[in-house]
């Protein structure tokens, strides 16, 4: 609510104050808008999030437009790492044949998160950088081990997944990309059958013959917590390496939808079943 | 054209940026606060009524319209930001009598018809990438918009029917 000379109203875009936008053409004039202003201007990409952020009464005095920005818009895989440009939508990935062929398992997972038409138009990086913690991307990038680069003025740099996805958004800092290494990946595979409750991503690395299992749990109310194990696969059955994976699951850590006793069970079931499936897939 | 926000100081540069786009085939230049969104602009600078307002945050897709054919929520989208490009509304696709329209009315496939339009906007931007769809995709398309009389089975039948349509004519 807003409080007006004439009452109280709901917010809307009605409501929203005046506001000037800045739309640079290049990185380095988008790195330079978040630098020059006291205020640093919102950053606005697909505007999915922005836009219900000024309908909640966000009311920065500046926007900058980044849409423009070509060089934030590509998907490319050098070998060792797959960039991601913040400015990919989630169409763009969903149906990215480099992303396919890259990360198995991944592009499917993408077409998964919101619906066809919003899908055209919101970004992986509004997605991380709107610090929702229902939001999936989060989710699949901390399984993936992501890294995110960013520019703050004339500086670059790289975080991994989970300090960055704890953190505040800084607002001078400007996501350019999210990488994610290839080393060793050779499965990928997400669960939100039981979303909003929990989701699961599942990322498998082959590493010195051993398989490396990182998995993300993805809550309503907290960002998604990792856990890692070891697969002796075929040796190994799922359910007990799903059991084993689980007994690392922190004590206390539940949100308001559900208990921790209930994360854990609904947790080694859904990964347990995630197993078998890559199991049962020729892994 | 000048421009001025809500208490009447005058708007320019960053804070009301120039605009050049064509709206339904017309080429239309503005200048617009840049805190105005694209439904507002549509509604209150051209009449164009047809476009719905519900949710405000994007999310039930009733304020639909394609811009550059690809369907998007006008009201969590700046005017500012269509600068440039092609912006097609119901009364577009109205006015050039696409099956769409003619299906849906044939089907009744509306009940309060709030969402019809949105339905309409966002259905045009499936059959021009997939003229032929399976019912499923239809079906995963339209779930990107919300009919809250629960409407969906008519409008899904509706949207089949104006594929044939399109095929056959």
């Amino acid at each position: 609510m807003k409080s007006t000379d004439g009452g109280l109203i709901a917010t809307s875009f009605r409501t929203i104050g005046d506001v000037a936008v800045i739309r640079p053409r290049t990185l380095d004039d988008a790195v330079a808008a978040l630098m020059h202003h006291s205020e640093p201007p919102a950053i606005l990409a697909g505007g999915t999030d922005m836009v219900a952020r000024f309908n909640e009464g966000f009311n920065p005095r500046r926007v900058l437009a980044i849409a423009g920005v070509g060089e934030l818009a590509a998907i490319e895989d050098d070998g060792d790492v797959l960039r991601i440009g913040a400015l990919v939508t989630h169409a763009q990935g969903a149906h990215s044949d480099v992303a396919r062929r890259a990360v198995p398992g991944f592009a499917a997972a993408w077409a998964r998160i919101a619906t066809v038409r919003v899908r055209f138009t919101a970004t992986i990086g509004g997605n991380v950088m709107a610090r929702r913690t229902r939001y999936e991307m989060p989710v699949l990038l901390a399984a993936l081990g992501a890294r995110f680069r960013v520019r703050e003025g004339g500086e670059v740099r790289v975080w991994d997944a989970m300090p960055y996805l704890e953190r505040a958004a800084a607002p001078r800092e400007l996501l350019t990309h999210v990488e994610i290494p290839l080393s060793g990946l050779c499965a990928f595979d997400y669960e939100r059958g039981m979303r909003p409750i929990v989701t699961l991503a599942l990322a498998v690395r082959r590493t010195a013959g051993r398989l490396h299992l990182r998995v993300a749990v993805g809550f309503e109310a907290m960002a998604p917590h990792v856990l890692e194990g070891a697969w002796d696969h075929p040796a190994d059955d799922a359910g007990a390496v799903a059991e084993r994976l689980f007994e690392t699951f922190p004590a206390g850590l539940g949100d308001h939808l559900t208990s921790n006793a209930y994360l854990r069970d609904v947790g080694r079931t859904m990964l347990g079943r995630q197993l078998t499936r890559l199991a049962d897939g020729g892994l | 054209m000048a421009v001025s926000d809500p208490i009447g100081r005058q708007l320019d540069g960053e804070d009301a940026p120039p605009l050049r786009f064509v709206l339904n085939g017309i080429e239309r230049a503005e200048t617009v606060p840049a805190r105005m969104s694209l439904w507002e602009l549509l509604h209150d600078e051209f009449g164009l009524c047809g476009t719905k307002l519900s949710c405000s945050r994007g999310v039930c897709g009733s304020c639909s319209v394609l811009i550059d054919g690809v369907p998007q929520a006008s009201c969590s989208t700046f005017a500012f930001s269509v600068d440039g490009r092609r912006v097609d509304t119901i009364e577009g696709l109205a006015a050039a009598g696409h099956p769409l329209c003619e299906a849906f009315a044939a089907r009744s496939a509306f009940q309060c018809g709030y969402c019809t339009s949105g339905m309409i906007v966002l259905a045009k931007a499936l059959l021009d990438r997939d003229p032929h769809p399976a019912r499923q995709t239809v079906v995963e398309w339209l779930s990107s918009n919300v009919c809250r009389c629960t409407g969906y089975a008519m409008i899904v039948e509706a949207v089949l029917a104006a594929a044939e349509a399109v095929t056959d004519g």
